[in-house]
């Protein structure tokens, strides 16, 4: 350290200080030009030997030991404890659950392509859920977008990849919500579940294809896995979010009143997240759509099938037709959930009641309807104020 | 004189790390709050706060902004955990209660009013007074006969159906009330309840509480920032500081003898004559004065005096506890009147 300082020390006065910016080229440079020089040695060096395209498929290590896994897996599938308790049973429960919807609503099991409950069935079934949760705009949309499904030959496989998107939406919910509840109730599991879901979010979808593939071998029931492994994570954030959000004082006035935790849950923080979790579940619904027609490339039937054909033979027309199906549904879906959110807003039953009226009021909006006026008269009365005080709904913003 | 229904002993509450050390530590306890904050980055929010809150009694606890009111309160029902001291409730330690125990005194013993109401938007007015009935396990029909009964008595009959978002600031903390009583609790705690509210509502309020307690008679520890409102609702006010107690007393016990400056600066504002008590103003028994003189008692308030020291010709005597004790005359009165004027 101290050879240092001493060198740095008499070094410095010799050189003209003045001059030293315009002699001495910069950084950058001095980089650029060795890169230059570097490469103009190595094209010396190398040219002519190993430059030439690399062979295309080559088995490399890393090649051979997975493919040593995969003969592995193939050969262990039907004794390896891992495969025979967890992975195998895991496989039938999610076929089970896809293949009574795809029966439902899509095909029958005996491959009869219509399903159980016939076309019509299935149009009616959907759109009385499209009105239960929704309201009748959307149970209308649900309709129109369903019978031109069969209109264009395409209603099969829209409602395989309806059913699909149901079973994984289904199986997200089933593990997402109790998920975000925790995240939201208890800040180490929030710490523990947020790189996970990261994560999750940052592999693109292409990526875990092949694994699950390999594990729950191809067809819906690794399109369905891979879907709630892409769905999950918005579901489970909102759900947090929904939870965390909810004001201290509000917590505070319920835990004032001696509620367990169970009650705290049941009567503050899941209706007040309710909304906010159904944004989730919307959210939800869409990631599962896209990765359900991407899951094709895995077997997984449906509209994707449709379009990776058609693209296999340049059959732009069917593509396009069947990319446009797609489209709808999601709008279908879109719509639908969207609709349900709304209605999961607090006192959104009055204000369908009391006729349409905008409920993002602004903020600064302190005049109310006239529930609201005669609110205030009644509280002066109750109080004894006077007529002829102060304008009565000054009093009115809760916020002032 | 029977046992108090609160009773609060050495309370300390220590916000930051390490906050359980320095009530127990002599030289850190003794430290200003800006010193405490600067060597140990804590904030004493209470210290060592030690009083008796009687049965059915309004106590009040007043201070400005940040003095640890708030804080204080919580302390009560554990909402937020003290470091350290002792809460009787009823002569049962609340720190020494286990959870069970700790919920049973929140859902029937104590419950609370807050400043920003904390009323749960999904729910109608009547849901919301019902519920702490619902948390205590009570059947719908129950509750809502109870929750209804309670809906008039705090004036909000014809509103059960409404949500919190379509009532008045006022309205919405008549439901905050409602929810508190309808538990019917022993004592009942309220955080700044009517700040939030405009003042002429604020004074419905005032008066709605002053009337429930009549009608009541619950013990009742109001924190409030409003020496006005402290003066109008208590029995005894507690004036607290940086977290310390500053001085205890009845209204006029503040006003006529404030234990140091920041406490007459607190009162100087005070319209004496309607606080202060003859006791205040009585001066030594004059010999001029006729023993038949009237006679009134020291515990009145100086402006229900006025009229008759005025329609008097002579001073008028002045007794506590059926003894004599003094006199007063119209110089008396018009000195208070006075100095209010000034201090105007
Ligand atoms: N959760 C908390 N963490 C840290 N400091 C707090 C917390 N709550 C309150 N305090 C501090 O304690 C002091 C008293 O606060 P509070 O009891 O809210 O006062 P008041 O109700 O009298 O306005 C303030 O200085 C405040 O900053
Ligand atoms: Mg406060």
């Amino acid at each position: 350290m101290s050879v240092v300082l001493q060198e740095r020390k008499t070094a410095r006065p010799a050189p003209a200080p003045v001059s030293e910016p315009r002699r001495r080229p910069s950084r950058r440079t001095i980089l650029l030009l060795s890169a230059a020089a570097i490469w103009i040695l190595g094209f010396l060096v190398l040219n002519g030997t190993a430059t030439l395209a690399l062979p295309a498929s080559e088995l490399t290590d890393l090649h051979r030991s997975l493919n040593q896994f995969n003969a592995w897996v193939a050969a262990n599938r039907a004794d390896n404890p891992l495969f025979l308790y967890v992975f195998t049973p895991l496989r039938s429960a999610v076929d089970a659950v896809a293949n009574l919807f795809t029966t439902t609503f899509a095909a029958t099991a005996t491959g009869l392509r219509l399903p159980e409950i016939g076309w019509l069935g299935t149009v009616g079934l959907l759109t009385w859920i499209a009105l239960a949760v929704g309201n009748v705009r959307v149970a209308l949309l649900t309709a129109a977008v369903f019978v031109f499904f069969g209109i264009q030959g395409l209603f099969v496989e829209a409602t395989y990849t309806f059913a699909l998107v149901l079973t994984a939406v289904l199986l997200t919910l089933l593990v997402g919500i109790p998920l975000g509840i925790l995240a939201g109730i208890y800040g180490r599991v929030a710490r523990v579940i947020t790189p996970v879901l990261d994560f999750m979010q940052t592999l693109p979808t292409f990526v875990y294809l092949a694994p699950l593939a390999l594990v729950f071998l191809i067809g819906p029931a690794s399109a369905v896995i891979a879907t709630v492994i892409y769905a999950a994570p918005p579901v489970i954030r909102l759900t947090a979010h929904g939870i965390r959000r909810i004001p201290d004082n509000t917590r505070e006035a319920s835990d004032s009143l001696g509620t367990t935790g169970l009650q705290r849950l049941l009567t503050l923080q899941l209706p007040m997240a309710r909304r906010t979790i159904v944004m989730g579940i919307n959210q939800g619904t869409m990631a599962a759509l896209s990765m359900v027609t991407i899951a094709a490339l895995i077997a997984a039937p449906g509209l994707g099938q449709t379009v990776v054909r058609a693209l296999q033979s340049l059959d732009v027309g069917t593509a396009v037709n069947a990319g446009l199906s797609i489209v709808l549904l999601a709008i279908v879906l879109d719509r639908v959930t969207t609709a349900a959110s709304r209605r999961a807003e607090p006192g959104s039953a009055r204000r369908r009641q009391a006729g349409p009226q905008d409920p993002r009021r602004p903020p600064g909006d302190c005049l109310r309807r006239s529930p609201g006026h005669g609110a205030v008269v009644q509280d002066c009365a109750v109080g004894g104020c006077l007529p002829g005080g102060p304008q009565p709904w000054s009093a009115d913003c809760p916020g002032s | 004189m029977n046992s108090p229904a609160i009773s609060v002993r050495n309370l300390w509450k220590v916000f930051g790390p390490g906050g359980e050390k320095i009530p127990g530590n002599r030289e850190l306890s003794a430290l200003s709050s800006a010193e405490l904050l600067e060597r140990t980055r804590c904030v004493a929010a209470v210290r060592n706060l030690s009083f008796d809150v009687a049965k059915g009694e309004v106590f009040v606890v007043m201070g400005l902004s940040g003095s640890g009111k708030s804080t204080l309160i919580r302390c009560l029902t554990r909402l937020i955990e003290p470091t350290s001291g002792q809460v009787l409730v009823d002569g049962n330690d609340v720190l020494q209660a286990g959870t069970a125990e700790l919920r049973e005194l929140r859902r029937r013993k104590v419950s609370m009013v807050f400043q920003h109401f904390g009323l749960l938007p999904h729910r109608t007015v009547l849901d919301n007074v019902s519920y702490g009935l619902q948390i205590r396990g009570a059947g719908k029909s129950e509750r809502h006969a109870k929750a209804r009964e309670i809906i008039e008595l705090v004036g909000l009959k014809g509103y059960e159906q409404h949500y919190p978002d379509q009532l008045s600031g006022g309205m919405q903390q008549r439901v905050g009330l409602g929810r508190a009583l309808a538990g019917d609790p022993d004592t009942i705690l309220f955080d700044e309840p009517f700040s939030a509210l405009d003042p002429l509502i604020r004074r419905d309020m005032q008066a709605e509480v002053i009337r429930l307690h009549k009608e009541m008679g619950k013990t009742m520890v109001f924190v409030t920032h409003d020496l006005s409102e402290a003066l109008k609702l208590g029995d005894r006010i507690l004036i607290m500081r940086n977290g310390e107690p500053v001085q205890c007393g009845t209204g006029d016990d503040l006003v006529g003898s404030p234990a140091d400056k920041y406490i007459e600066d607190f009162v100087s504002e005070v319209p004496r004559a309607d606080v202060l008590t003859l006791k205040w103003i009585t001066r030594p028994l004059a010999d001029t004065t006729p023993r038949d003189a009237a006679v009134l008692n020291s515990r009145l308030i100086i402006r229900d005096a006025i009229p008759a020291v005025m329609h008097s010709s002579c001073p008028v005597l002045v007794e506590e506890g059926g003894r004599i004790t003094g006199q007063i005359d119209r110089d008396s009165i018009l000195s208070v009147l006075q100095a209010a004027e000034s201090a105007a």
